[in-house]
């Protein structure tokens, strides 16, 4: 199996609990496997396809973002047999790939292109070695991501012939765990869960005045380490934050692919320092250096947060996670959660549209509702689904709530007095641990005194094409 | 009044299209839609070096438009026009004339395929992981079966580079600036938001400029410099693939019937075609679609009323034209002038 990582993957050893799942997998069982973000998951169902007969892993992702970059990872490392079915492909590619499944060893899908009947058709007539599902704690209705697509995955595992499941995910409190469980109809199940801590991360929040924030960041950047990425929530907000720090740049998914690639190649390089970003970043971008993640206003949920954190320290180093909070910052979180729900009007109005007898399409051009806007995605799937404008209206509700209750637990979080380490480990029903460098509430957190920040140099377009050609030692 | 480059380059569009046509003419031209009325629309009203260059989101296109009216420069009602105040600010040359809409993306087709080709063979020889620039899966493929055919990387490197920098130092420094920190390898290019600090201007402008620089810069190569070889075979055919097929057929002696009754074609697809190839053929029966007393007074109209307009020229039509003859007409006109 180390050999097999080597030769691959060009690791020489597993990172925790990587090995476990692994052979799990390769013994045939049904598996559940909680894995901090960064903690290495794709090897987990990646490597075992090495040691099976042929066949193929199918891989169920939310996340368009999320299979182009393991796509791109894959292909990276010189693996070919991989290939994606999303609405990106075109009909014919799609066609192609379906055709050719036997010469494939991973497919990557949308759980859309799952429901499919030609996909599902062709998907039973190949042998099917593992079934994945990532960011498995979609599937509950508990979760703070919860996906109605995900729902019906049990249901399609067994159309394909029971193939052995690994589902994967990064953080789930034990009441998602049993949504898991039972909604991917996991038999004999092995559940292999890895704690969340991070030990290399201490967890530091800092309570501002709402017109305070930009100097707390700005002095807060002279006493941590970089490369650093800052988390907003809005795309304005992070083009306001990154113009005001010197070497820094932002990204978010308004940016045109061109540049949005040369970001992350420059922030993967270390050309830049601070990376400011909305949630849009970090899919996939695997930068083992990250010495802190700022949050320069709070996220939705705490698992949202632990994610993001997660993406410092990869490399095992000490790390910092710092929040950054102001009375009020909930606001613009309420408001978020309000528009991941279609309005009543919405609902009223096609509920109208459906008494008249009227297609869907027809009613949805004339009200001019936007097919690609989630809330109402979300919305004409349960009218298809012939839910009544009462369960709606319920469900709907009830998931606000979920939503609120899920903000307050993270406004908790910042307003603890107590150990935050702790605070986390319990949301996760994890017992607390007491270690060094561990947050600003135990009282020994460590910050560093020389971070300068470099600025960008002057433009030279004849000094710039050398060095982008070669490597110093060798310029002319 | 000082306006930015993209703004600059709308008005001129505007001012093109002569009061005649739509926001959302002008807004398909910008995108490139190869329709039978906007390919129309970009070749009646001098608007081919626009076509497809400047393709917008929505919302961006109505933002600039919203500008330039609240700056007095243009009006929308159902057609766009130019104000008064607004002709005073366009001026020939026209900036949209460098853009090279009429090679139909070749510049922009040619800078994927040479910035990728660099990025992946400069990582490759230095050993370094990289996150490929360009993502699309025509250039991504290209590459792949490129690299194949260079043995020696590091001269073909160096070759590249004194390319580039002899065709850089004929451009002003700011356009050479605009593309060498644009171009990837040991050193990652600059996104547009990035450099639009250091060179004042805005991002959309910044990508127009580039634009012309980088065509500029390829009219500073030799014939047979690697870069334009590395061109050569990109598809710079302004007809429809659909109609380049109509037009085979055509010249292989088949008659319009047989043509429409073989291909399936609706008679209106065939009108469309033949639309295509009166306008992008150097040689056209078009004896065969119009006599020639009604050719002479189709241009007779367009000189006088000065207009594109199908509408308006039949209303000024004696003779029993229909709306087919006369953009098969007008379609040639353009060869004339020219
Ligand atoms: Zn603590």
């Amino acid at each position: 199996m180390e050999a097999v990582l080597e030769r691959y993957f060009k690791y020489d050893r597993f990172r925790a609990g990587q090995k476990e799942i692994i052979e799990s997998v390769l013994a045939g069982h049904d598996t559940l496997a909680m894995l901090p973000t960064g903690g290495g998951k794709s090897i987990c169902y990646q490597l075992p396809s090495y040691l099976q007969p042929e066949g193929l892993t199918i891989i169920l992702s939310p996340l368009l973002s999320l299979i182009e970059d393991q796509v791109m990872q894959i292909k990276s490392r010189g693996e070919r047999a991989v290939a994606k079915l999303t609405s990106f492909e075109t009909r014919e590619e799609k066609d192609d790939i379906l055709q050719h499944l036997h010469r494939l060893r991973y497919l990557y899908l949308s759980p859309e292109q799952l429901a499919v009947p030609f996909v599902k058709q062709q998907l039973r007539q190949t042998t099917i070695n593992l079934f994945v599902v990532d960011e498995a704690h979609c599937i509950s209705q508990w979760g703070h991501e919860f996906r109605p697509e995900y729902a019906r995955l049990g249901a399609v595992r067994k159309e394909l012939g029971n193939p052995p499941c690994l589902a994967l995910t990064a953080t789930a409190t034990s009441q998602v765990e049993q949504d898991i469980l039972a909604g991917l109809m996991l038999s004999d199940p092995t559940v292999i869960r890895h704690s969340v801590n991070r030990p290399e991360i201490q967890f530091i929040v800092e309570q501002v005045e709402p017109d305070q924030k930009d100097r707390a960041l700005t002095t807060w950047l002279t006493k941590t380490e970089r490369p650093c990425v800052i988390y907003t929530t809005t795309r304005s907000e992070a083009e306001r934050v990154a113009r005001m720090i010197p070497n820094a740049t932002h990204y978010h998914a308004g940016l045109e692919t061109e540049d949005r690639q040369l970001i992350q190649q420059q922030f993967l390089h270390d050309e830049i320092e601070c990376l400011v970003c909305t949630s849009a970043f970090g899919m996939g971008v695997n930068k083992g250096n990250v010495r802190t993640v700022i949050h320069y206003s709070m996220p939705a949920t705490i698992e949202a947060y632990m994610q993001e954190i997660g993406r410092a320290g990869r490399d095992g180093k000490p790390s910092t996670a710092l929040l950054l909070y102001a009375a009020g910052d909930q606001r613009l979180q309420h408001f978020l959660v309000d528009k991941q729900y279609a309005p009543t009007l919405w609902i009223d109005q096609l509920f109208a549209a459906r008494a008249q007898n009227e297609a869907i399409d027809v009613t949805e051009k004339r009200l001019r509702l936007d097919g690609e806007d989630p809330a109402y995605r979300l919305l004409k799937a349960q009218l298809l689904d012939g839910w009544s404008r009462e369960t709606i209206i319920k469900w709907q509700e009830s998931r606000k709530k979920i939503r609120l209750r899920e903000l307050m637990q993270m406004t908790n979080y910042i307003e603890s007095t107590s150990c935050r380490r702790g605070f986390i480990l319990n949301h996760f029903d994890e017992q607390r641990i007491i270690q060094d460098r561990c947050c600003d509430n135990c009282g020994n957190t460590t910050t560093t005194t020389h971070a300068k920040l470099k600025s960008g140099g002057v433009l030279d377009w004849e000094r710039r094409l050398e060095e982008v050609f070669f490597s110093s030692a060798d310029s002319v | 009044m000082e306006l930015t480059i993209v703004n600059q380059m709308l008005l001129e569009a505007v001012t093109r299209l002569r009061d005649e046509r739509t926001d959302r003419s002008l807004y398909h031209v910008l995108q490139g839609k190869r329709s039978a009325t906007s390919l129309q629309d970009a070749h009646f009203y001098e608007l081919e070096p626009v076509f497809g260059m400047l393709p917008f989101k929505r919302e961006t296109f109505d933002r600039l438009l919203t500008e330039l009216e609240r700056q007095g420069l243009i009006e929308r009602d159902t057609t766009l026009r130019v104000t008064e105040i607004g002709k005073a600010q366009v001026a020939a040359p026209f900036l949209i004339d460098d853009l090279g809409g009429e090679l139909r993306g070749f510049s922009i087709t040619l800078w994927k395929r040479i910035s990728l080709l660099i990025q992946t063979l400069v990582c490759l020889e230095q050993r370094i992981t990289f996150v490929p620039i360009q993502q699309d899966v025509a250039t991504k493929e290209w590459v792949r079966q490129q690299i194949k055919h260079i043995p020696n990387r590091k001269q073909w490197l160096e070759g590249i580079h004194r390319e580039l920098r002899d065709a850089l130092r004929q451009l002003s420094d700011r356009e050479a600036t605009l593309i060498s920190y644009r171009l990837s390898g040991l050193k990652t290019g600059l996104s547009y938001p990035q450099l639009q600090e250091q060179l004042d201007s805005d991002t959309l402008s910044l990508r127009l400029e580039f634009i012309m620089a980088w065509r500029k810069c390829l009219r500073h190569l030799n014939e047979t410099s690697i870069i334009l070889q590395l061109g050569s075979d990109i598809d710079q055919s302004k007809m429809t693939q659909s109609a380049q097929k109509t037009w085979e057929m055509l010249k292989r002696g088949q008659t319009l019937d047989e043509i429409a009754h073989r291909r399936r074609l609706k008679k209106s697809t065939m009108e469309d075609h033949l639309v295509e190839i009166a306008m992008y053929s150097d040689v056209f029966p078009l004896g065969q679609f119009i006599g020639e007393a009604e050719w002479n007074e189709v241009k007779q109209v367009v000189n006088r009323e000065h207009t594109y307009s199908l509408k308006r020229i039949k209303a000024e039509l004696t003779s029993e034209i229909d709306y087919f003859q006369i953009r098969i007409a007008l379609a040639r006109t353009r060869w004339e002038e020219t």
